[in-house]
C-alpha cells in the first residue's frame, strides 16, 4: 500500500474542495519508474500504464493520471504540458456490508466452491504513449501522480484516502512489423 | 409483487450487491496473477435472467438500452423516461425503488439493514464519455483489452450517475442500473459481430456464471438466449 509523505498530507488536507459536488480526495503519488533502458523515445511506438492491486472497497472515484506533475490536483488541466496520461474510474463497493471479517481478502481454498473475493484488488491499465514520449526527452525516470475525484453522492465519497495501488508499471512495445523491414 | 417473492425485483436486484454479491466486476487479479474476465458474461446472465422473470409477468416487456454517449444523453443526462418523478401523476417506477434488504435477527451478527430510496445525484451531462470512445472501443482486436477498456468506460458511468448507483452495494436497485448494462451489453454484441470470440481464453468458456445457471460459452450468443437489439420497434393490434 502506498504511504503519504508528510508534505503530501500537508498538501492534501487543503484540498477536500467540493467540483461540481464531487469530492477531492487525497492525491496518490508513486516512488520514481526508472526507464532507463531506454535509449530513444523513438524506440517504441506505444506505451501502457499498468495499475496493479487498486483497492476497490472504498467510493466510486475517477483517478485523474498525471506524469512527472507534482503540482496536479483537480484544476489541472487535461493536456500534455501538464503531464496528463488519461483517467481510469473505479466503481467502488461503497464500503462495509455484512458480518465481522467478511471484508478480509483472503485466496480461495481448495473446495470454496465460491469465485475470488468480490473486493480483491482491481487491475487498470491505459495507453500513454505520448506523455511518455515527451518526458524521456528530459528525464528517464516519471513518478505518476493520481487525483481521485468521487461520484456524487456515494455512500463514502467524503473518504480521504481512496488511492491504494500496488504496483504501477510502464511497459513500451516496439513495432514488430516493421522490424524486417 | 410482494417484496419477499423470489420473483421480485427487489429479491433480482439484490443478486448483485447487497445482499447476495454474486457481481462480478474487475479483472480478478489476486494480487500477482491476472485472472478471468467474467464481466461481461455475469452481466449478460444477469440481464436475460431479469428480462426472463420479467416477460413471466408481461410476455410484452422488454429492457430498452441507455446510451449515455448519445446526443441526446449529452443535452438531458438521465433520460427523462427515468428522471421524470411521475408518469400520469403516479410515482415513476424508473425514477426511484425502495430498496429493502432486512438486517439479520441472529443475536450477534451486526445490525445492517438496507431501507431506503434509490436515487441519483449525476454530474453535468457534459463531463459523459464522448461517442468516439466507444467507437475506439470497436478497434479493439483482443476480447481481454476490449473488456477492460468497455468496463472502464462502464465505471465511469456508474462514477457520474452518483448515488445509489456509485455503490456496488445498492447500483443494481436502481432501474437505470439495468439500461446502462444493457447498452454494455449491446456493446459487446456489436464487438462480437466484428470481431468474433476467438480471442476469447479458452479456459474461461466453462466457468459457471452464479447464480445463474449458464457458463461463459452458453451467453456467447444473443440469438442463442433468444434476443436482440433493435434501434426501434412499434406494433398494432390487428385482430
Amino acid at each position: 500500500m502506498n504511504k503519504m509523505s508528510k508534505s503530501n498530507k500537508k498538501r492534501n488536507n487543503k484540498r477536500m474542495d467540493s467540483l461540481s459536488g464531487r469530492k477531492v480526495g487525497n492525491i496518490f503519488s508513486s516512488p520514481p519508474i526508472k526507464l532507463n533502458w531506454i535509449k530513444e523515445e523513438t524506440e517504441f511506438y506505444r506505451a501502457d500504464i499498468e495499475f496493479f492491486g487498486i483497492d476497490i472497497s472504498g467510493p466510486s472515484y475517477e483517478g485523474r493520471v498525471f506524469l512527472n506533475n507534482p503540482k496536479a490536483d483537480e484544476k489541472t488541466e487535461f493536456n500534455l504540458d501538464n503531464g496528463y496520461a488519461g483517467s481510469y474510474y473505479i466503481f467502488g463497493h461503497g464500503g462495509c456490508y455484512g458480518d465481522a471479517g467478511h471484508c478480509d481478502i483472503k485466496p480461495r481454498r481448495t473446495f470454496d466452491s465460491r469465485t475470488e473475493h468480490d473486493l480483491t484488488p482491481a487491475y487498470k491499465s491505459m495507453i500513454a504513449t505520448e506523455p511518455i514520449k515527451k518526458i524521456l526527452k528530459t528525464t528517464k525516470e516519471i513518478v505518476i501522480s493520481v487525483v481521485p475525484i468521487s461520484a456524487r453522492s456515494a455512500r463514502m465519497s467524503n473518504a480521504k484516502d481512496m488511492v491504494y495501488i500496488d504496483k504501477i508499471r510502464i511497459s513500451c512495445y516496439e513495432n514488430y512489423s516493421k522490424l524486417n523491414k | 409483487m410482494a417484496i419477499r417473492d423470489n420473483r421480485g425485483y427487489n429479491h433480482i436486484a439484490g443478486f448483485h450487491g447487497a445482499p447476495d454479491f454474486y457481481c462480478w466486476h474487475h479483472q480478478r487479479n489476486d494480487r500477482t496473477v491476472l485472472r478471468a474476465r467474467l464481466f461481461l458474461p455475469w452481466h449478460r446472465a444477469y440481464l436475460k435472467y431479469l428480462e426472463d422473470h420479467l416477460r413471466d409477468s408481461n410476455t410484452q416487456v422488454s429492457q430498452p438500452w441507455w446510451d449515455p454517449s448519445s446526443p441526446l444523453s449529452h443535452r438531458e443526462g438521465i433520460p427523462k423516461s427515468y428522471s421524470a418523478l411521475t408518469i400520469n401523476r403516479k410515482k415513476n417506477p424508473l425514477s426511484s425503488f425502495r430498496i429493502f434488504v432486512p438486517r439479520s435477527s441472529v443475536p450477534g451478527l451486526p445490525n445492517i439493514t438496507l431501507d431506503e430510496d434509490s436515487f441519483r445525484d449525476p454530474s453535468p451531462p457534459s463531463e459523459l464519455p464522448e461517442p468516439s470512445i466507444v467507437d475506439s472501443l470497436y478497434e479493439e482486436e483482443d476480447f481481454g483489452i476490449f473488456s477492460d477498456k468497455l468496463e472502464d468506460y462502464h465505471d465511469r458511468i456508474h462514477v457520474w450517475c452518483g448515488g445509489s448507483m456509485a455503490d456496488v452495494i445498492t447500483a443494481g436497485f436502481d432501474p437505470i442500473f439495468h439500461a446502462h448494462h444493457c447498452n454494455i451489453d449491446r456493446i459487446w454484441w456489436i464487438w462480437q459481430l466484428r470481431h468474433g470470440n476467438s480471442t476469447m481464453p479458452s479456459n474461461i468458456l466453462d466457468l459457471p456464471l452464479p447464480p445463474f445457471n449458464y457458463t461463459v460459452k452458453d451467453v456467447l450468443n444473443i440469438y442463442d438466449l433468444g434476443y436482440d437489439y433493435a434501434t426501434a420497434s412499434a406494433e398494432v393490434v390487428t385482430g
